[in-house]
């Protein structure tokens, strides 16, 4: 059952709004059809009866040897009129298929007794013809049978044909009022629908943004209330999420913050002792813990940064890292090149790479840029030829403070932030930042920046 | 050591880091004062002339970009700027109110001797009174160079990133723009050392910057090889406040 339900919200409305159309449809084509059928027969009694009282009369007003003639003058296609001496017996198959007079009977008597003046024995039924369709060609008709005495004792009996209605069910009018009533259904559900849904792609989008930037610009509270106060909640989340976030980082900035006196102190202090071994050791120490103070800061900035996005000459950027690397003494090589400017953070753009080449060199000798450059993405790769990553721990890597089983020696494991910060670099600059291991060995980071329209 | 006679002014707040820095520039042949605040360090111009003075951005009453900016208005005694805080935004205050130079705590002692000793060869090279301009824009040829995120940008507006090499390059040239300027006074300006027989390392710098700034290494518009000589940097310059 489940599985027929159609999957989108707007299926689903389609498809309630066509069933209840449907059965409303269904009573109401009953409720008409027999509304129609009683009232009908009872103004054909009445319009019968009429034309009864006037034929009894006049036969009433004539001899006896005068009526055989007037009856047959009287006598069309829709209407019989015949004389016999007895009340007719019906026979019996007509009986059964007499319907239910539903007062028309009455009605007639009613009719006949009013217009005649007077009240005289008269005997009526009406059968339907389809159960006398033997012998008859007309199948949708009914037949109105009805005998009165005259004064002269003998009897008329009057046999009339009512053709029923064509029916209305399959005739092209109401097909077509049909089809017009479901394509309206059809829109009116496309329109509800796009008011229920449009705040609720509104809200997953919103959703899927605050997980790229936790600073997006809130969502419009307005709308009808429910929506208005989604949009209130889903902005009051963001509030707390931004406050807590902004908490936590402000607690690791302050402590790394601090910690930059001491170790200010600890440095001088080491370049005056007189023992160079202890000294170097001292130095060694002191400029790990500061490499990790200025790499949280840098987290904390990272995380904080809102980017403000400019035109930068992608191949000038990578050119200036390399000069800087070959400075240090580092190996990088570039290969490809950029079709034209991107749109990001200079800052930004330059931390992130900055922090992949790093890791390179920190696992692997070499680093190669490799430069993929498309209509819809620009794509900055940096391998290594390092040890790569466990395949299970290739998100987690990108975890403040988390470093790979077996590299927690600080020596090349590092801190543990340098992806975090690339990632939140290229987040802020609406990109992302995916690893992989290389089939050849190595890591390959890739910085995916798509280009916007 | 010619910096025998060189005149240290600390100005920090810490009586440890005062203390601990003085005993540290004083093994290294300087002559060193220290003051606590801005007070103590107007009192101690008064007594004695500094050639430089080591200035802590956060003092308890006045703070050191408002100290700096006051000296600026009475001497051209070069700064260097020490701060807890690693905030571009404060190197660039710093910068904007006249430092010459901006070290982040915690720092390295032997970076901070270097750039005393950089510092002191570039006020000594200056003609007396020139102050070295401070301006978050430099503008020459077609482009703009942004000191504060130590960028280019063309007259399209696309930044163009510098290596740090390259960075202080381009300042020792628009420092002294239509002056020729050889090899041994670039590198001493770089790295405050003299040229070493055979090395090549300015050439691969400048060409490497010809290069970023877009300037022809065979007829160079911007930077202009003077043969025999060295190189000068042949546009206008203009500072940008």
């Amino acid at each position: 059952m489940k599985r027929l339900l159609p999957k989108t919200l707007f299926g689903r409305m389609v498809l309630i709004m066509i069933a209840g159309l449907v059965i409303s449809q269904i009573l109401t084509t009953i409720i008409f059809f027999q509304e129609r059928e009683r009232f009908g027969l009872r103004t054909a009694a009445r319009h019968f009866g009429l034309q009864m009282a006037q034929i009894i009369k006049i036969l009433d007003s004539r001899p006896v040897t005068e009526q055989a003639g007037i009856v047959e003058l009287i006598s069309g296609p829709d209407l019989t009129v015949s004389l016999s001496a007895m009340a007719k017996e019906m026979a019996k198959e007509m009986a059964s298929g007499m319907s239910r007079n539903d007062g028309v009977a009455d009605s007639i008597v009613t009719a006949l007794n009013k217009y005649l003046g007077d009240v005289r024995p008269i005997r009526v039924w009406l059968i339907d013809k389809s159960v006398d369709a033997s012998n008859s060609e007309e199948v949708d008709a009914k037949t109105l049978l009805v005998q009165a005495r005259l004064r002269g004792n003998s009897w008329v009996n009057f046999k009339f044909s009512i053709n029923e209605p064509p029916n209305v069910l399959v005739s092209p009018r109401f097909l077509l009022s049909m089809l017009v009533r479901l394509i309206t259904v059809i829109i009116l559900a496309l329109l509800a629908v796009r008011l229920v849904a449009r705040p609720l792609q509104t809200l997953a989008s919103a959703a899927e943004d605050l997980g790229r930037d936790i600073h997006r610009p809130p969502l419009e509270e307005i709308g009808p209330l429910e929506v208005q106060r989604a949009a209130s909640a889903f902005n009051t989340m963001q509030r707390r999420l931004i406050d807590y976030i902004q908490e936590r980082t402000r607690i690791l900035a302050a402590v790394s913050h601090d910690l930059r006196t001491p170790i200010t102190r600890l440095r001088l202090r080491t370049e005056l002792l007189d023992e160079s071994e202890v000294r170097a050791k001292f130095i060694n120490d002191l400029e790990e813990m500061e490499s990790m103070v200025s790499a949280t800061l840098d987290f904390t900035r990272s995380v904080d940064k809102t980017a403000s996005r400019r035109d930068i000459d992608v191949m000038a950027l990578l050119e200036s890292l390399q000069a800087d690397a070959q400075e240090l003494g580092y190996d990088v090589e570039i290969f490809g090149s950029a079709l034209e400017t991107a749109k990001a953070d200079p800052q930004s753009l330059k931390s992130c790479i900055a922090n992949l080449l790093d890791n390179a060199w920190k696992y692997g000798k070499h680093a190669r840029i490799i430069v993929n450059d498309s209509e819809n993405e620009l794509r900055i790769s940096v391998c290594d030829d390092g040890p790569g990553i466990p395949e299970k721990e290739i998100e987690k890597v990108f975890e403040p403070f988390y470093r790979v089983e077996g590299s927690r020696s600080r020596s090349t494991g590092g801190v543990g932030l340098g992806l975090s910060i690339a990632r939140n670099a290229a987040r802020a600059n609406g990109g992302n930042l995916v690893l992989r291991n290389r089939q050849e060995g190595g890591l390959e980071a890739t910085l995916l920046l798509p280009r916007l329209a | 050591m010619n910096e025998a006679s060189d005149k240290v002014l600390i100005v920090d707040d810490d009586a440890e880091i005062r203390d601990l820095l003085s005993r540290y520039l004083k093994q290294n042949g300087y002559a060193v004062n220290a003051a606590a605040d801005g007070a103590a360090m107007w009192s101690a111009l008064q007594s004695d002339d500094p050639d430089i003075i080591i200035l802590d951005l956060m003092l308890p009453s006045v703070s050191g970009l408002t100290l700096c900016r006051d000296l600026r208005a009475r001497s051209d005694t070069p700064v260097i700027m020490l701060t807890a805080r690693g905030e571009e935004t404060d190197r660039i205050v710093g910068l904007e109110m006249g430092a010459d130079d901006y070290l982040p705590k915690p720092f390295n002692p032997r970076e901070l001797l270097a750039r005393i000793k950089v510092i002191l060869r570039r006020a000594r090279s200056m003609p007396k009174g020139h102050l070295p301009e401070q301006a978050q824009f430099i503008c020459f040829a077609d482009w703009r160079l942004d000191t504060q995120e130590r960028q280019l940008i063309s007259a399209q507006g696309v930044v163009v990133s510098l290596g740090g090499s390259e960075y202080r390059l381009l300042r020792v040239f628009l420092e002294c723009p239509n002056r020729i300027l050889n090899r041994d006074q670039l590198m001493d300006r770089l790295h405050g050392r003299q040229v070493e027989a055979f090395d090549r390392s300015i050439d691969v710098q400048v060409s490497r910057l010809r290069q970023r700034l877009g300037d022809d290494a065979r007829e160079p518009a911007i930077i202009k090889t003077v043969r025999q000589e060295g190189y000068m940097f042949a546009v206008k310059v203009i500072f940008e406040k």
